[in-house]
């Protein structure tokens, strides 16, 4: 038997192999899908029912992504729903992509064509894709303007009108900040419902009630702590104390003004006065989850990750505290915006994608904006939703029920801005590594330039139903 | 064969001989590769960097010449990422050719238990840089860390006032620094094995000598090892400096580029620039920078290292 292959079949059989793998690396059109990360702000989204769409006769399959992936016996509930709605006409398929590339994957794909057909759309990248066209303004015909103004919180006012007057998205819950308190260590105190603080003044104290120390002085128990999201406190109380982040032209951040030296005088006394938090501590719900912190302030949408990672613990919510027992605004409302048709799907599939929203936005018949609003720990931003009792139910709820009507809408976040205050925030200036000069002045340099490169933004800030009770 | 035929300015005839086609085979699939996934994206690079180049944009994106190198050059965080880049590079080279060629001493004077420790030492090399990287990430944590648990500890038992919950990656005076040890210990192993293999290469004759003239091990090490050691440290260092250059991950995962930008590299910037902003004009023109500095301090290595003792 042949045992060696000549020169001649060696290459042969080289050349196949090679051709083989490369045919192998040729570039996929599809998207894979990805698990979500579970510390991203998660969106609602409820299906409603929706009338029969597409002829009896044609299938078509939507395809839907989303980061989250606590999403999907919600989307499969609504696909079974609109199928049975539309007699097997109409389905989708929900494709979780992992939150770091989200935004990536969407950019690369719907340009190209290869996107899905119904994507969600964070607050954090809303102004980008409006800007770089991933998304177009809601059909009038389908989302006609008098019953939005009537239905959805903030449209009225002008709030969700991107630069050009149009509204290209609609939000399916809203997350705000508030306090969350770990049951154990309030009962451990002594603490009844009568010291649930109002203000930052009494969060202090109760704070230092709450705080342990061991042999040494170092901190084993923050009374408060504010890590993971201190720059992100600091702008809430900007608008507490009455400033607006933005000039009115939008041409110039307002973050060196006395409200925002207040606002970190106030912040670093948590450290250094108060001494009701290390520096150090573990961030959002790594050190809540672990009995290392008593209280935490996090956006509302830290629920979901607490019901995820640390479902033993017990806490309750309250508002967040304020800096005066009278303020402006109890700070930002961040909108949870839902899902958008592609605008490059083809002609049928985008037809039948904006007809599906618009089942879901619109449609009464159906639970699923609230049962989204419960996933999210969020407020519907449909307005009869927010009194539904079963909402209301859980305290989270009606933390934001309570201030949801004194909360700002930002309008889309400016990421760079965002990750400007983040670096000079969070890590110098909590850190000691900056003074409260150079942190302001930097910030307020950074977030001018960044602003004089950009086109026109989605900011509503000024639209806050309260802004004549501001200062800037 | 081949050089004959090159003296004879005939050299393609070569490639017409049995023994010729049979080289031709064997490196177009190399030269396919090489063009197709090197040379071409680096002079599509090249020119994108002359171009305001934003891939989401479907117009032709228009020609800018060097207004993207202008750009970077007047940038604040990119000088900063340069000045990290080179101070990342300065400091962990040699101190890593240091700790490599002091394990491979090591290696060799440690008899029978040589292949345990040159697996040990080997381990980090072969593991992830991800994992490396979170792992010690939870190392330099403040509070629950385990350096900062065992300084606490020893402080506690012998009474010196040592640090107990230093932000290692948080405090910007010592977060590059941080990362520079943990690659260290990353990469450490790798050029520990290339040392050994020179020395290995060192003829036993040269140390008998040495040792016939009363050599002590100091200086057996400065005029026997080390000279002969050249071509290797030079190795060593070249690939040390190219490498460090071009470091992301440990930065990417431990620190993102913070505090502040003391931990933001070149390559982590124009990452930013390219995936999160959308500007691969401009991320082209630092790429395109960065290679330049990289080639101009290999060329110079080259010659500044170039071994001067052959045995």
């Amino acid at each position: 038997m042949k045992t060696r292959a000549s020169r001649r079949e060696f290459l042969s059989w080289a050349a196949i192999a090679l051709v083989g793998a490369m045919a192998g690396c040729a570039p996929k059109a599809a998207p894979a899908a990805t698990t979500a990360p579970t510390d991203v702000p998660a969106q609602a989204t409820a299906v409603p029912a929706a009338p029969p769409t597409a002829a009896p006769q044609e299938k078509i399959k939507l395809v839907m992504w989303d980061w989250w992936e606590n999403q999907i016996p919600l989307w499969e509930d609504m696909s079974r729903a609109y199928e049975a709605k539309t007699d097997g006409a109409v389905s989708f398929e929900l494709t979780i992509i992992g939150w770091g590339d989200y935004a990536k994957k969407v950019y690369a794909s719907v340009p190209s064509g290869t996107g899905p057909d119904i994507f969600r759309v964070h607050g954090y990248v809303a102004a980008q894709f409006l800007n770089n066209k991933l998304i177009e303004p809601l059909p009038e015909e389908l989302f006609p303007r008098h019953v939005l103004n009537q239905e959805y919180q903030g449209v009225k006012e002008g709030e969700f009108d991107l630069p050009d007057g149009q509204i290209y998205v609609l939000a399916d819950g809203s997350a705000a900040p508030v306090l969350m308190i770990s049951r154990a260590a309030w009962d451990e105190a002594g603490l009844t419902d009568a010291d649930k603080p109002k203000t930052f003044a009494e969060l202090i104290d109760i704070a230092k009630e709450l705080t342990k120390t061991d042999a040494s002085g170092e901190i084993t128990v923050n009374g408060f702590n504010p890590i993971g999201g201190v720059w992100d406190l600091w702008r809430n109380l900007l608008y507490q104390l009455g400033s607006f982040h933005y000039s009115e032209d939008e041409k110039k951040v307002l973050f060196d003004t006395e409200a925002g030296r207040y606002a970190l005088r106030f912040i670093d006394d948590i450290f250094s006065k108060h001494k009701v938090c290390s520096r150090t501590a573990l961030a959002y719900s790594e050190g809540f989850g672990t009995g290392k912190d008593a209280t935490i302030w996090g956006f509302s949408w830290m629920h979901g990750t607490m019901s995820a990672n640390y479902p033993d613990v017990e806490y309750f919510t309250i508002p967040l505290p304020t800096l005066e027992e009278k303020v402006p605004a109890y700070g930002l409302k961040v909108w949870s915006v839902g899902p958008v048709a592609n605008p490059q799907a083809p002609g049928k599939r985008k037809e039948n994608a904006w007809k599906v929203l618009e089942w879901y936005f619109l449609d009464d018949e159906h639970d699923f904006l609230l049962r989204e609003a419960g996933l999210l720990a969020g407020l519907p931003q449909k307005l009869k939703l927010q009194q539904d009792p079963t909402l209301l139910a859980d305290d989270m709820a009606r933390s934001l029920l309570a201030v949801s009507d004194r909360s700002v809408n930002p309008g889309g976040e400016i990421g760079e801005i965002c990750d400007s205050q983040y670096r000079y925030v969070d890590q110098l200036f909590v850190q000691g590594s900056e003074s409260l000069e150079t942190t302001i002045q930097g910030m307020q340099s950074e977030g001018d330039q960044i602003l004089a490169g950009l086109p026109p933004l989605w900011i509503s800030e000024r639209k806050y139903k309260y802004a004549s009770e501001f200062k800037s | 064969m081949f050089a004959g035929r090159l003296r004879h300015g005939s050299w393609w005839r070569y490639f017409l001989t049995p023994q010729g086609r049979f080289v031709l085979s064997v490196l177009v699939p190399l030269l396919v590769f090489y063009i197709g996934w090197l040379v071409y994206p680096l002079f599509q690079t090249i020119l994108g960097s002359l171009r305001e180049w934003r891939p989401l944009i479907k117009v032709p994106q228009p020609y800018v010449g060097g207004k993207n190198y202008l750009e970077a050059f007047a940038d604040p965080i990119f000088r900063t990422t340069l000045r990290n880049t080179l101070y990342f590079a300065v400091v962990s080279v040699p101190l890593r050719t240091v700790v490599a060629l002091a394990l491979a001493l090591l290696l060799q004077a440690s008899g029978r238990a040589a292949g345990f420790f040159r697996t040990a030492y080997f381990a980090p090399v072969f593991t992830s840089m991800v994992a490396c990287a979170i792992m010690w990430r939870w190392v330099y944590q403040a509070q629950y860390g385990l350096l900062n648990t065992i300084l606490r500890q020893i402080g506690d038992a012998t009474h010196l006032s040592l640090p107990r919950s230093t932000g290692w990656l948080s405090d910007k005076r010592l977060a590059m620094d941080a990362v520079i040890l943990m690659s260290i210990w990353k990469d450490c192993g790798y050029a520990m094995i290339v040392y050994t293999a020179g020395l290995q290469g060192i003829p036993a004759t040269y140390y008998d000598a040495a040792k016939v003239d009363g050599a002590s091990r100091w200086q057996i090490l400065r005029h026997v090892s080390a000279p002969l050691l050249q071509p290797t440290t030079m190795f060593v260092v070249i690939t040390g400096v190219i490498g460090a250059l071009q470091a992301f991950v440990q930065f990417f995962v431990m620190t993102g580029g913070g505090p502040g930008n003391s931990t933001r590299v070149v390559v982590l910037y124009l990452y930013e620039k390219a995936f999160d902003s959308y500007r691969f004009g401009y991320a082209s023109a630092m790429s395109v920078i960065l290679f330049a500095i990289i080639l101009a301090l290999t060329l110079l290595q080259l010659r500044v290292l170039a071994a001067r003792w052959e045995y």
